[in-house]
């Protein structure tokens, strides 16, 4: 079991989750009500329709007196209209209702997610996030609009038939009664254990998802080492476990049916033996009969529908469980309540005496103290592991540190809002992101505060509009999904393009990927990076030594400690490892 | 529980040929025409009891009742409808089993169909489509389909039986009623034409929504680090926010109408008691009919409308599952890559002597590769040099047919490579993409995508070769550590070099790299090339790289601009010849070596000396 594969769908009706989900409903409240009472009012309309079959037995059909027929028929003619407008505008409030605490989950949830911390996507594969906001949510749409309320209809119709059966002639409804009360237990029983068929398929679905997911994204792979076939049987073990639950879920669904039958025969058999019997006595009349019939016949209705909705609101509450888990998910690194900018940025940066672990006692930095001067261009170089990176995703906050103080302008990080904190440090990310929409609006990020004209003198610094301006549709053209109609130079040029657009006065550059680019455009990438770190305080992490050869100073991390710190040629002078590292660079170019 | 057998994954699924074979939903259905028929069957033989016999029954106990006969009578009638209804409980349960188990493996199948579809189909469709959108077929709309086909073609069937067997049970009643009931059909159709036309558009509308909303979702969570390290939380969320409403707005125009579908038709069923009361009054009164016949005449009705009431359903169902398939079908209907390599070749030795001959590839006009000739010997390396955009990925993505040529010819032994079978041709290959895409599995079982139940030589061999020995000891649980979603938990360099050891076992007698090191560093690098050199020997290599450090190791270094060859020979030579090559390994000497300022760098000039302005 991988690592998104350990969906659990443990399902209970949670009172908790209940009363959370209670909150979202209660702002409808009033038109909640409206909807419980047209379904007592609904109820009491279903059952009339047999109460005039038994009227029009007993005082027209048997009696051969046709007057006030007519009046019968136009009754039943508007009980009809009635029900339907009842069920009309019932149906559409749930969906209204539905559909506004859905929006509202919704974006309540991707909100959530949005403002998690950075440990939580390592966390939680995107998939999974989407999921939840997609199938879950719809899920509880679902149950809004055609769950709840047709749950206590479904009863309410169920109960007013047996009342109504009671109040005709309770000895033959008592009767019946002895019938019904077995069925419902067996039904119950069959309910039982289709939920738990389909609680398996469910998890079963999750795992075929999870592994589809990684068959599309990784087909080339796939492909290259003929793979098919050992993929898809592994895939085919996921397609076969879920056929199986699916099987059982089935043979519960197909088991009502005779269960049904036979009831629906057992108590036609009991109203014509017995009630058969009860009106050659004079008891009771052909038409209560007929009603009777009827009645049975459309009990099972609600019956069999109670059990189908019940299996949905099983479903919801799951997807309304793991929602909440994400809701109830803390965000890692809150600011703190007396948090607030600062005024202006000189751009003095202090590490001091910084300590930090991803996982406990695992430290990837020790006791690390720096001091960055406005304006100065810093290096930071080291072998992979030496936290480099580390040290840039803690000064943006991605994480927080153990022990020790991170400083901009003497006053520590932790007490500034994170937002503002990046907004004011632009990064240069490793993997340059870049997501589908217009040039113009991956370099802005979709800050409408930042014009055009900005856009454009960003893009001229950097050295990126000469590529722009070759496409036919120049800054309005569109980035396909993941940049795939870009190469990695080029999205590397837009994304410091959206540094400069940004202006801040410190920059971070994560600078690992240069080497998958060609030379010229390396150079360009070279300069525009020169044009972006001057006059601000800037931090660069690069493997190649050349790319960091023009920064006032290099920072030298061994095994997460700080061990050299000083120009090029005070290092080289030193002799230590910053000296081994050049060499190897040196000696490898010039064998 | 029944298990059905494992689909044929030898032969690849294309949608061409026959009708059936260019609509896989059809294709199955006629395979499972068996379990429908017998569906059919069962349902047929349940409605007649239901509907003849038992209302029949009901009928005579009547009139036993108004004969005034002796209640033991009564109580034979009473134990026959018990014995009809045992009967037909047992057509009704095959009724429902047949007709939905076959549903549920028909799913099952095209499942497996569409997920071996997606492996045969090549790059090019892949990066027109989007991950979501597959999937969301994939899983979605093949639930829709089973749907389609199982509940709900029961539903239609018996609907259908039912209203015929009904019809007949009235007609030997009497005509005249049979046919007044039938004339409120037409309503029917009317009441489901009007919801066919107008919900339609509406539910794709929606559907359209929904994929929009999660494509948004899906990105916005892929890049949240850039979103964070830009503090753009806020117009991610408004973005999102507008399509969250327009997802709400296109609902609630669909539910204006959705919502009228149910009370409709229970309104209609309900409405079949008072055409028989209405019609069937009457008649008792003059004579036509018995008040027993009346009785069973609502009975007969009453069941007719416990089917009606499911139109409603049906129709919204259907209209997904018929959307469903349409999209299928069209995902099926993409052509995958041809495999239709000659049969002889299956047991092909090969040696590793590739030639291009006059190769082109010109994509939407424009010309990638412009007649490339280029030959190489067993054994030997070569190394590609050239900037983005000249062609490089596209050469060496023709040999194992990731792309295919629009003109000339790329041999293996002299053999054309679209002559090869593709698997045939690609086992041939050990090939490093530029991304190093890892499975969320453990180390080693990515490992062996390259040779399944290595030895623990060969893996010695591949950690050592690609230098990922060195990180093993970092790993939790060694070799069996679980690398999370695309190797996640790896760094880029550890995620190459990952990649590399697949291939390194893969133990191909042809050895592409796509510049696939660059995430690794400098140090390291030199120790896998060194590494490398030996595991070369005997292989014939292709090089992809931007640093002349990797690239004067090759035997041959080939200069690419433009799609074409400006420059090629080994390093001496081509630094003796002072041309493109040499500029290019002159300026990474001056920038590596001699430390010159970046900003003097002149960057009007390209590697290959043309200028740029």
């Amino acid at each position: 079991m991988s690592f998104y594969e350990d969906e659990q769908l443990t399902v209970s009706f949670d009172r908790a989750i209940v009363t959370r989900f209670w909150g979202y409903m209660k702002p409808y409240k009033l038109w909640l009500f409206l909807s419980v009472l047209s379904t007592v009012a609904l109820a009491i309309l279903e059952v009339l329709p047999w109460l005039l079959v038994q009227r029009a037995i007993d005082s027209h059909v048997m009696t051969d007196d046709l007057t006030g027929f007519n009046t019968l028929v136009i009754q039943f003619l508007l009980i009809l209209a009635g029900i339907f407008v009842l069920r009309y505008s019932q149906t559409w409030v749930m969906m209204w209702i539905g559909q506004k605490i859905i929006l509202r989950m919704r974006l309540e949830l991707f909100r959530h997610i949005e403002y998690m911390s950075a440990s939580f996507f390592d966390k939680n594969p995107v998939g999974r996030l989407v999921t939840r906001l997609t199938g879950d949510i719809q899920q509880i749409e679902m149950v809004v609009s055609q769950g709840v309320v047709q749950i206590l209809s479904n009863l309410l119709v169920a109960s007013a038939m047996v009342a109504a059966m009671y109040i005709i002639y309770w000895q033959l409804a008592a009767v019946l009664t002895l019938f019904l009360i077995p069925l419902i237990l067996i039904i119950r029983r069959f309910a039982q254990a289709q939920r738990e068929a389909f609680r398996d398929q469910r998890i079963w679905m999750a795992r075929i998802g999870a592994y589809l997911n990684e068959i599309i994204t990784g087909v080339s792979v796939i492909q290259l080492f003929n793979r098919q076939k050992k993929n898809l049987q592994l895939f085919d073990e996921r397609n076969q476990g879920a056929l199986d639950s699916n099987m059982r879920v089935l043979f519960w669904f197909a088991a009502f049916e005779p269960v049904v039958i036979i009831f629906t025969a057992i108590t036609t058999a009991s109203i014509i033996w017995y009630g058969g019997g009860e009106i050659i006595r004079g008891a009771i009349t052909l038409g209560i009969l007929v009603q009777f019939l009827g009645y049975m016949n459309r009990f099972f209705w609600p019956v069999r529908d109670l059990t189908e909705r019940y299996t949905m609101i099983q479903g919801a509450l799951a997807s309304a469980e793991k929602i909440f888990a994400i809701l109830d998910t803390p965000q890692e690194i809150v600011d703190a309540k007396t948090a607030k900018p600062l005024e202006t940025i000189n751009g003095k940066i202090q590490f001091k005496n910084v300590w930090f672990a991803y996982n406990h006692d695992n430290w990837v930095l020790r006791d690390v103290s720096f001091t960055i001067n406005p304006g100065e261009k810093i290096a930071i170089v080291g072998a992979t592991g030496a936290g480099k990176s580390t040290t840039m995703a803690l000064f943006s906050r991605f994480y927080d540190i153990e022990r020790g103080e991170i400083l901009i302008d003497d006053v520590p990080i932790k007490s500034m809002p994170q937002t503002w904190l990046r907004r004011n440090t632009g990064i240069m990310l490793q993997d340059p992101w870049v997501f589908t929409d217009t040039i113009t609006e991956n370099i802005r990020m979709r800050d409408s505060m930042i014009s055009l004209d900005i856009v454009n003198a960003a893009a001229k610094a950097v050295g990126a509009d000469t590529f722009i301006n070759t496409l036919p549709a120049g800054y309005n053209t569109q980035v396909s999904e993941r940049g795939a109609n870009f190469s990695t130079g080029q999205k590397q040029l837009i994304s410091l393009a959206r540094v400069a657009a940004f202006n801040p006065q410190i920059v971070l550059v994560m600078d690992e990927a240069t080497a998958s680019i060609d030379p010229e455009t390396e150079a360009i990438i070279q300069a525009g990076l020169a044009t972006v770190m001057e006059g601000r305080t800037s931090i660069i992490i690069a493997h190649r030594l050349n790319t960091i050869r023009h920064v006032d100073r290099i920072l030298v991390f061994h095994q997460g400690e700080l061990v050299e710190n000083g120009s090029h040629e005070d290092l080289i002078a030193q002799g230590g490892i910053y000296t081994q590292l050049y060499e190897m660079q040196y000696g490898l170019t010039s064998q | 529980m029944p298990t059905v057998a494992s689909p044929d994954y030898e032969q690849s699924v294309t949608a061409t040929g026959n009708f059936l074979e260019r609509n896989p939903l059809a294709k199955y259905l006629w395979q499972y025409k068996h379990y429908y028929l017998v569906s059919l069957i069962a349902t047929l033989i349940a409605a007649v009891i239901s509907l003849l016999v038992t209302t029949y029954l009901v009928e005579r106990a009547i009139s036993y009742i108004s004969e005034g006969r002796s209640i033991s009578a009564l109580g034979q009638l009473a134990s026959l409808v018990i014995v009809a209804g045992l009967i037909q409980s047992v057509f009704g349960w095959s009724g429902r089993w047949f007709g939905s188990t076959a549903s549920r493996e028909i799913e099952y199948y095209l499942r497996a169909d569409l997920t071996k579809h997606f492996l045969n189909l090549d790059q090019s469709f892949f990066l027109k489509t989007r991950t979501g959108d597959l999937m969301s077929r994939a899983m979605n709309d093949l639930q829709a389909i089973r749907d389609m086909i199982g509940p709900i073609a029961s539903a239609m069937g018996r609907l259908i039986i039912v209203l015929i067997v009904g019809f007949l049970v009235l007609l030997t009643m009497n005509v005249r009623l049979a046919f007044f009931s039938l004339a409120y059909l037409p309503l029917i159709g009317l009441v489901i034409a009007f919801f066919e036309v107008r919900v339609e558009h509406r539910f794709n509308a929606v559907q359209e929504q929904l994929s929009i909303l999660t494509d948004a979702a899906q990105e916005s969570m892929s890049g949240v680090r850039a979103v964070k390290a830009y503090a753009r939380e806020e117009s991610e969320i408004s973005a999102f926010a507008s399509q969250n409403e327009e997802m709400r707005k296109r609902a609630m125009s669909l539910a204006a109408y959705q919502a009228a579908l149910w009370p409709v038709f229970v309104v209609l069923g309900m409405g079949t008691t008072l055409i028989a009361l209405f019609f069937g009054t009457p008649a008792v009164i003059n004579g036509e009919l018995t008040s027993a016949q009346l009785v069973r005449f609502i009975l007969v009705l009453g069941i007719i409308s416990w089917d009606l009431m499911m139109i409603g359903w049906v129709i919204s169902i259907m209209q997904l599952g018929l959307v469903a398939n349409k999209r299928i079908t069209e995902l099926f209907r993409q052509p995958p890559s041809i495999e239709n390599g000659d049969t002889s070749l299956e047991n092909h030795n090969p040696t590793g002597n590739i030639k291009f001959r006059d190769v082109s590839v010109v994509f939407d006009e424009a010309v990638v590769l412009d007649k490339i000739n280029l030959e190489i010997p067993l054994g030997q390396t070569v190394a590609i040099a050239g900037k983005t955009g000249s062609g490089k990925t596209t050469l060496v993505n023709l040999l194992p047919r990731m792309t295919d040529v629009t003109g000339g010819v790329v041999e293996i032994d002299g053999i054309d490579v679209r002559k090869y079978k593709l698997n045939v041709l690609r086992e041939m290959i050990g090939f490093v993409p530029q991304e190093a895409y890892l499975f969320s599995d453990s180390l080693i079982n990515n490992l062996e995508y390259g040779q399944s139940d290595p030895t623990p030589e060969n893996i010695s061999t591949a950690l050592n070769v690609s230098r990922l020995s060195k990180d093993l000891e970092q790993l939790d649980n060694k070799l069996e550590t679980l690398i999370g979603e695309r190797g996640a938990s790896l760094s880029g360099g550890q995620k190459q070099r990952a990649a590399l050891a697949r291939t390194v076992l893969k133990n191909a007698p042809i050895l592409v790299l796509d510049d696939s090191l660059s995430h690794v560093d400098t140090n390291t690098e030199e120790e896998i090339l060194a590494e490398l050199k030996t595991y070369m020997n005997g292989r014939t290599t292709l090089l992809i790289a931007h640093r002349t450090s990797t690239l004067r190791t090759a035997d041959v270094i080939v200069m690419l601009r433009n799609g074409t060859i400006v420059e090629l020979g080994p390093h001496n030579e081509l630094v003796k010849a002072n041309g493109p090559y040499a500029q290019l390994y002159k300026e990474q000497l001056a920038v590596e070596a001699l430390g010159v300022d970046l900003d003097q760098l002149k960057l009007d000039t390209t590697i290959d000396g043309s200028e740029t302005r």
